[in-house]
């Protein structure tokens, strides 16, 4: 199911939280959903659930979600670790959950033996650590088997084997054709997880493309050699107009193609020791891209 | 309607609900079955009627309860934030705040109608009031009460909707009954000797008790009970319940 918000916005008093916010999630993709604390990353999943009241609407294959009759079969929602009622069990909330769309009880208990919440399905979820919580939260979302899901920091407290198996659950999922929208601040995590990202600062759009080509855009040099003859090399290199940066017997050139690099190495006689691919993280491309418009600055170390 | 098997499974699935229910049907008992081991006469008279003996043990106190059961709708709701689960469910707002209502009124009912089962077992079993059960006469009252807190309840659901707060709509009313309207009433009216007239929940509940000591008075019919519902306190709680629902449909759900 395609998703388009269009001109999404809210203010709380004076402060614009969202700011015309624009952008379309495809089927078959997970796209991940940064910013900066406070950038109105929340505010703008609420609005596009239509939880908070403000300007632009959401289109569901072109359909506002009130025309649907089942809700929970088009958009499963995680928003908050702690989403439930404390005194009820994971199984009585689930089942809960379930009555929107007439689910029955044995998917309820299958959801809840896949997501490992077998042993404490009749427990209070009062005693769920945030790890369960979180579990739970995740059962509900994929509950109806939606055809979209958007989650909420949905890997805040999970385990390594658990945010292990989040990160092959959603590639799968959105691998059958749904659309998946996660919101984290684990970026190392949302580079193996997501193949798109859009970024949002202070409501407004820094970037929506894919994890690469992100990353890429904000990146100076692709490619790391370490050579005999570092000087011969980079004169070579100057010579032809390509950027290049000297680190010791270490040399960063601007070009796109390793082989392209080793074959000219080749022809100079120069001896290659070293050669891959400099890529940048995302979390590094992230913080210089926010760095500039991040609200709640924190100070330095 | 997915929307009252989500709300059935939402107030059922609530230890709280079942334990409120219990109180409010183990007081009335209670409170009726007090003077019939203590053999106080008016209860065990011969020419005490079962329709008066019934109707007084129910108001006051199990209001109260089922008040809190109401509170506990939307309260529940805002205080642990899962308004943002049900919202996300019944986007169309209207539909979940009429779902909700509607089976909290029915959940209040069936408890209601419970108690007076239990109530009319009581009598049956313990008194020797043979005064007869008189269904005609006994409709008007039974009826009155429920009206009562039907209407009592939708002012509750109001002030919990309007300040997310659920203690204060439990707390508000009650306060209203029992002390604030009579506090206003004293100061004002001897310059406004009419204030009584219009303070809505001490009309309320002068509608709903006063009348059930009597239960053969004016009320025999049930026409004659809708048509004698106070105007202020009919009108002062589904204003309040009007004003709630268009806040509800206008404001984030946070």
């Amino acid at each position: 199911m395609r998703v388009e918000c269009i001109g999404l916005g809210k203010s709380f008093g004076s402060k614009r939280a969202v700011n015309d916010l624009s952008f379309v999630l495809e089927p078959g993709v997970v796209t991940g959903f940064l910013g900066p604390n406070g950038s109105g990353k929340s505010t703008t999943l609420r609005l596009m659930l239509d939880l908070d009241r403000g300007d632009g609407e959401t289109l569901f294959d072109g359909k506002p979600l009130t025309e649907y009759s089942s809700i929970s079969r088009v958009v499963g929602t995680h928003l908050d670790a702690k989403l439930f009622h404390p005194q009820r069990t994971a199984r009585s909330h689930l089942r809960m959950l379930a009555a929107e769309s007439r689910v029955s009880d044995e998917r309820v208990d299958e959801i809840i033996e896949y997501i490992g919440l077998k042993d404490v399905a009749k427990k209070r979820a009062k005693t769920f650590s945030l790890g369960m919580a979180q579990r739970l939260g995740l059962a509900g979302a994929v509950l109806a088997d939606p055809k979209v899901l958007l989650l909420d920091e949905p890997a805040n407290g999970l385990d390594p084997a658990t945010i292990h198996w989040l990160r092959d659950f959603l590639r799968q999922y959105a691998a059958m054709g749904r659309s998946v929208l996660v919101s984290s601040h684990l970026l190392s995590e949302m580079e193996l997880m997501a193949e798109r990202i859009i970024v949002i600062s202070k409501g407004e759009l820094l970037a929506n493309e894919s994890v690469n080509d992100f990353i890429k855009r904000n990146q100076s040099f692709a490619l790391a050699v370490r050579v005999d003859l570092p000087d011969s090399l980079q004169s070579i290199l100057a010579n032809r107009g390509i950027d290049v940066q000297r680190d010791g017997d270490l040399l960063k050139v601007n070009m796109d193609s390793p082989r392209e690099l080793g074959n000219l190495c080749f022809e100079n006689s120069i001896r290659v020791w070293e050669l891959y691919e400099e890529r940048g993280s995302l979390e590094q491309t992230f913080l210089e891209l926010t760095s500039q418009s991040e609200e709640y600055k924190i100070g330095g170390v | 309607m997915s929307v009252l098997l989500y709300e059935w499974r939402r107030i059922s699935t609530l230890r709280s609900t079942w334990i409120l229910s219990g109180l409010a049907l183990g007081q009335a008992v209670l409170i009726l079955l007090l003077p019939l081991l203590l053999s106080v006469e008016f209860y065990q008279s011969t020419s005490t009627s079962l329709n008066d003996l019934i109707p007084i043990t129910i108001v006051p106190i199990f209001i109260i309860f089922m008040s809190t059961i109401a509170g506990a709708a939307f309260g529940h709701d805002y205080r642990h934030g899962t308004i943002r689960t049900s919202l996300s469910l019944f986007p169309n707002r209207l539909e979940l705040l009429f779902g909700r209502v509607t089976l909290v009124l029915l959940f209040t009912t069936f408890v209601y109608a419970m108690t007076v089962f239990a109530l009319i077992f009581t009598v049956w079993a313990w008194s020797s009031a043979t005064g007869g059960f008189d269904w005609t006469t006994f409709a008007p009252a039974f009826i009155r009460a429920l009206l009562y807190m039907t209407i009592y309840n939708l002012g509750v659901l109001a002030i919990v909707m309007l300040t997310r707060i659920q203690a204060l709509g439990i707390v508000v009313p009650l306060m209203m009954t029992l002390a604030v309207e009579g506090i206003v009433t004293l100061i004002l009216s001897s310059r406004y000797p009419w204030i009584s007239d219009y303070m809505p929940y001490s009309q309320g509940i002068n509608w709903a008790i006063g009348s059930m000591y009597e239960s053969t008075s004016d009320y025999t019919s049930i026409t004659s009970v809708f048509t004698s519902i106070p105007l202020p306190f009919l009108g002062f709680n589904v204003t309040l319940f009007l004003i709630a629902i268009w806040l509800f449909h206008r404001r984030d759900a946070s």
